[in-house]
């Protein structure tokens, strides 16, 4: 990569900063066209983008599907954001027995109505959904599968499909997540 | 394996065709071929619908070698209890046909007529084909909506049924052609049926083609079987992490500390987001951060070059690369002034890479800023860079 044509990138390198930044995924199924193109212009330059972040003291890391940017030199995690995955224990057990087809492999697109239909005849799910005091309030089984929809788009595991209301994708970084309890062990 | 038919539909159709049939008959379209309704296609085509769906309820057989339209030897059956498909009636039609052909050697004996036993005979073998081709249809239905189940208990239940029943009906194709080729010699060259070794030929061709199918579809629903016990075991997992979290236990007896600790790093850059989004002072000083803890780094860039701040002082150091590292402090001295962006920052004795890094930074963060010339291009440590100024 020549760096005079640089400019002709700015658009991607800028999504790619915005990814960096924040601690954003870039995801190659992801319903943005620019994050699309960002992924792809990642996966043909890897190793120059690598080099480039290096020096600035970041990490490309490249997954199955996805690509985040790691800052070297942390030794402590702050203790809300160990929490705040945690609660993933709750929310991919959730999701898990909702519809066992949701994960990083298959994206979907799912469709919020058929998670509340499903939410709806199912006890054991709705005790499960009330007892997870780390969504906003919510007071129907719609608005629990939606603060559980919201809470992955912020999180950066889903993405809404253009203007379909109440469809979703599960973006290949929920592999993360997966990964996260797939490590875990615990005494019995 | 049971399939149900609708019996308001199955009526329905059976009084469309009793009519239709009567039509023709009157209409003088349908001939008789020893005692049997004879049915062309060709000559009767308003009642070609009806006879078609009387044949795929299976009350009718269509003989391809005689051409003839025959009543199915299941129809009263299925009048008796609307079943479709059972793999266990390929069994029973092996036994009929054994029971048969002990029929037939009586009569040969005797010297009489067994034509209406070879009839028969060709039926069971028609309907052995069908019985396999609607059980292979059933099942790969079955399969495609066990697997869109969303329930996990419920399709995992269904799905071990479903192997159950292919790998029973595997079984049965593959007796069936062993009968075939126990008994092929006494039809062929004992009898000497020309009709009977048709229908023998048309079903060994059917089960031919089949076989691999339906292995194949078992290789395939093992495999996912295989995966939907790991998934079971997820699910487990998830159920038990859930009590250990909900029993405040979580931390004292599993290792999630330590898994979650690999995240530090990308958690990081997550906690600036809320507070410190687009802070260039933040980003150069975890930068610095990063430089201070001497950063790791791959085998392949040690190679290239050692970076002179890892081994100055700490407080130069730290006052060094604030200065070189922000972005917003070189913009501010670059906007003071007249020359290009990388004559400007020539003159700041950096080495290649923070050269680089700063020059990429800059034009990125302040773009809509600057006035950027492709057509000039300026070089720099062997590096080929766009002129650059200040707008206006």
């Amino acid at each position: 990569m020549d760096l005079s044509q640089l400019y002709e990138y700015k658009d991607i390198f800028q999504v790619i900063e915005d990814c960096r930044i924040n601690g954003k995924f870039i995801n190659e199924n992801s319903t943005d066209f620019k994050t699309k193109e960002a992924y792809n212009f990642v996966l043909q330059y890897k190793q120059d983008v690598r080099d480039y972040y290096r020096i600035i003291g970041y990490t490309l890391v490249t997954d199955t599907g996805f690509f985040y940017f790691i800052i070297d030199g942390y030794e402590t995690i702050p203790k809300p954001y160990i929490n705040n995955y945690i609660d993933y224990i709750d929310m991919y057990r959730f999701l898990k027995l909702l519809n066992s087809n949701i994960g990083s492999s298959d994206g979907g697109p799912f469709s919020a109505s058929d998670m509340e239909s499903r939410l709806n005849v199912d006890i054991e799910l709705q005790t499960m959904i009330n007892k997870m005091n780390f969504l906003n309030k919510r007071s129907t089984n719609r608005e629990a599968i939606d603060s559980i929809i919201a809470r992955l788009k912020r999180d950066g595991f889903a993405e809404s499909i253009g203007n379909k209301e109440g469809q979703f994708l599960i973006l290949r970084s929920f592999k993360f997540i997966e990964d996260t309890i797939e490590e875990v062990e615990y005494d019995l | 394996m049971i399939t149900t038919i609708n019996p308001k539909e199955f009526i329905k159709v059976q009084n469309d065709a009793k009519e239709a049939i009567i039509e023709a008959h009157v209409k003088g379209s349908i001939e008789y071929t020893e005692g049997v309704s004879y049915y062309d296609s060709n000559k009767n085509k308003d009642l070609s619908p009806s006879i078609e769906k009387l044949i795929d309820f299976n009350v009718f057989d269509y003989d391809e070698y005689s051409y003839s339209l025959l009543l199915s030897d299941d129809y009263n059956a299925h009048l008796k209890t609307y079943t479709d498909v059972n793999i266990k009636d390929i069994e029973d039609k092996q036994k009929i046909i054994k029971k048969l052909i002990r029929d037939i050697n009586i009569k040969r004996k005797d010297v009489n007529d067994y034509s209406s036993e070879t009839k028969k005979i060709n039926s069971v073998f028609r309907s052995i084909k069908k019985i396999i081709y609607r059980a292979i249809e059933s099942l790969n239905e079955k399969e495609m909506k066990f697997k869109a189940e969303v329930n996990f208990e419920v399709k995992r239940a269904n799905l071990y049924d479903c192997k159950a029943d292919l790998t029973a009906l595997s079984e049965a194709v593959n007796n069936t052609d062993k009968f075939l080729i126990e008994y092929k010699p006494y039809f062929v060259d004992e009898l000497g049926n020309d009709s009977v070794s048709f229908h023998i030929n048309q079903l060994a061709h059917h089960i031919h083609v089949v076989r691999e199918n339906i292995s194949k579809t078992l290789n395939e629903l093992s495999r996912y079987l295989i995966h939907i016990e790991k998934e079971a075991k997820k699910i487990e997992k998830l159920n038990h992490l859930y009590k250990l979290k909900i029993n405040g236990e979580l931390f004292e007896k599993s290792n999630i500390e330590s898994v979650l600790f690999r995240l530090k790093n990308i958690a990081a850059p997550i906690k600036v987001k809320t507070q410190y989004k687009n802070d260039d002072e933040l980003i150069a000083s975890i930068v610095l951060l990063a430089k201070e803890n001497n950063i790791a780094v791959n085998e392949d860039m040690q190679k290239e070059e050692k970076r002179p701040e890892a081994i100055k002082p700490y407080q130069d150091k730290e006052v060094k690369q604030r200065m070189l590292l922000s972005t917003k402090k070189v913009y501010k001295g670059f906007i003071k002034q007249d020359k290009d962006l990388a004559t400007f920052l020539k003159q700041k004795d950096l080495d290649k890479k923070q050269f680089l890094s700063i020059f990429i930074r800059m034009t990125l963060q302040y773009n809509k800023f600057l006035a950027i010339s492709k057509n000039e291009i300026i070089e720099h440590k062997g590096i080929k860079m766009p002129y650059i100024t200040k707008r206006g």
